[in-house]
């Protein structure tokens, strides 16, 4: 939508749309983009599209429809895996840590580049706890996963395909940790191979690099949220993204500014 | 619709599969031919491989489960064809008597307590 800025008595200019994270896909790109603070996008009923009622603050959540062009919609595997919606002034999923995730479709064989992205506000860490992922397959270890980890510090992991053997994996994890008790925004961008960064509230970030060589496994593996592999997030979490492409220091400064 | 009510519930990892049958039954998830679990928190005495125990936390619109497991345990099951979701009345009653539940207010989220009365801690998969 092309906005008009009134500048005078009968002049107008033609001012640009607001920045929205759906225009990433404008070229075809693969992913989604869940916003859990826009109301008409969460549904009670673990169903996808054909859900029909509203998830308000304190219900569960059992959908969240896709806004990118993609209509990849994340769903719960059963009720007691919907997250509970919260209010903190962020209206954000509150998943319980023990067993909700959402789980979009498979992206079956999709390669680099990814990037992955979400707000956070931890009310305390333990364990490694999955925040988002591109191939999510049971308790293996596939695709791209962004971590929370037990210290605070963010881990996005490549994953070898298999359930054991750590060393094949491929781990980055930040040196500095994301705070207790405030909104932050975690961002992934994956070019390939020991190629990416981390972003912490838009502020580039070392990490410490572990594992093993092994090339990371698209082969198949499901969109997930609060979960993957290593153990389910209680975080909250909000404005969730997983794009197929690198975003640019605008689009990363803009998806910040849009705050959680 | 509210959901006042948080429920946890943990059944010995030999019942698994019937626990997910009878969420099924109930509703509360898909088939699980299709691979969907309710019962997907693993547990054992001292949080490492295999899990002894599987187990759910969730929130509840009402007390309906909680009316469903009262009775059962009382010896009256809801009239549900069983053995159309792969089950019997007595693997049903056996699987009830055997469950340990725990219902609060959602605020206070019943899954600790419930873990901590039984003597179990959640498995840990490896760290990532």
């Amino acid at each position: 939508m092309i906005a008009m800025l009134r500048i005078g008595i009968g002049m107008y200019v033609l001012s640009p749309p607001p920045w929205t994270p759906a225009q990433l896909f404008s070229d075809g790109q693969q992913g989604g983009y869940y916003d859990t603070s826009d109301a008409s996008v969460r549904y009670i009923e673990r169903t996808g599209a054909s859900a029909t009622t509203p998830a308000g603050v304190g219900d569960p959540l059992g959908t969240i429809l896709d806004t990118s062009p993609n209509a990849n919609h994340v769903t719960a595997p059963s009720d007691a895996a919907r997250p509970t919606v919260g209010d903190d002034g962020v209206v954000h999923a509150k998943p319980d840590g023990v067993d909700d995730v959402l789980i979009g479709p498979s992206l079956d064989g999709i390669g680099f580049p990814w990037t992955l992205a979400c707000w956070i506000n931890p009310a305390s860490f333990s364990g490694t706890r999955g925040l988002v992922a591109t191939h999510f397959v049971g308790t293996d270890y596939n695709g791209i996963t962004l971590y929370s980890q037990s210290d605070g510090t963010v881990q996005v992991l490549f994953g070898d395909g298999g359930g054991a053997a750590p060393d094949a994996r491929r781990s980055y994890i930040t040196n500095d940790a994301t705070p207790v008790g405030q909104w932050s925004l975690v961002v992934a961008e994956c070019r390939g191979y020991d190629d990416l960064n981390i972003y912490i509230n838009n502020v580039d970030k070392a990490f410490t690099i572990s594992g093993g060589a092994a090339a990371v496994s698209f082969a198949g593996g499901n969109i997930s949220l609060f979960n993957a592999a290593a153990g389910f997030s209680p975080h909250k979490q909000s404005r969730t993204l997983i794009y197929r492409g690198i975003l640019s220091a605008a689009d990363r400064t803009s998806l910040y500014e849009l705050g959680p | 619709m509210t959901y006042p009510y948080a429920v946890s519930a943990i059944i010995p990892a030999a019942m698994r599969d019937d626990g997910d049958r009878l969420s099924w039954a109930l509703g509360y998830q898909p088939d699980p031919s299709t691979g969907a679990r309710t019962f997907v928190a693993a547990l054992s005495s001292d949080g490492s491989e295999p899990a002894t125990h599987y187990g759910y936390n969730a929130q509840a619109a009402a007390q309906d489960f909680v009316d469903i497991l009262h009775a059962a345990k009382g010896g009256t099951l809801v009239p549900i064809d069983w053995e159309a979701y792969g089950l019997t009345e007595k693997r049903v009653k056996d699987l009830l008597q055997a469950m340990e539940v725990e219902v609060s207010s959602k605020d206070d989220w019943p899954w600790d307590a419930l873990v901590d009365r039984l003597g179990l801690m959640t498995l840990r998969t490896e760290e990532a």
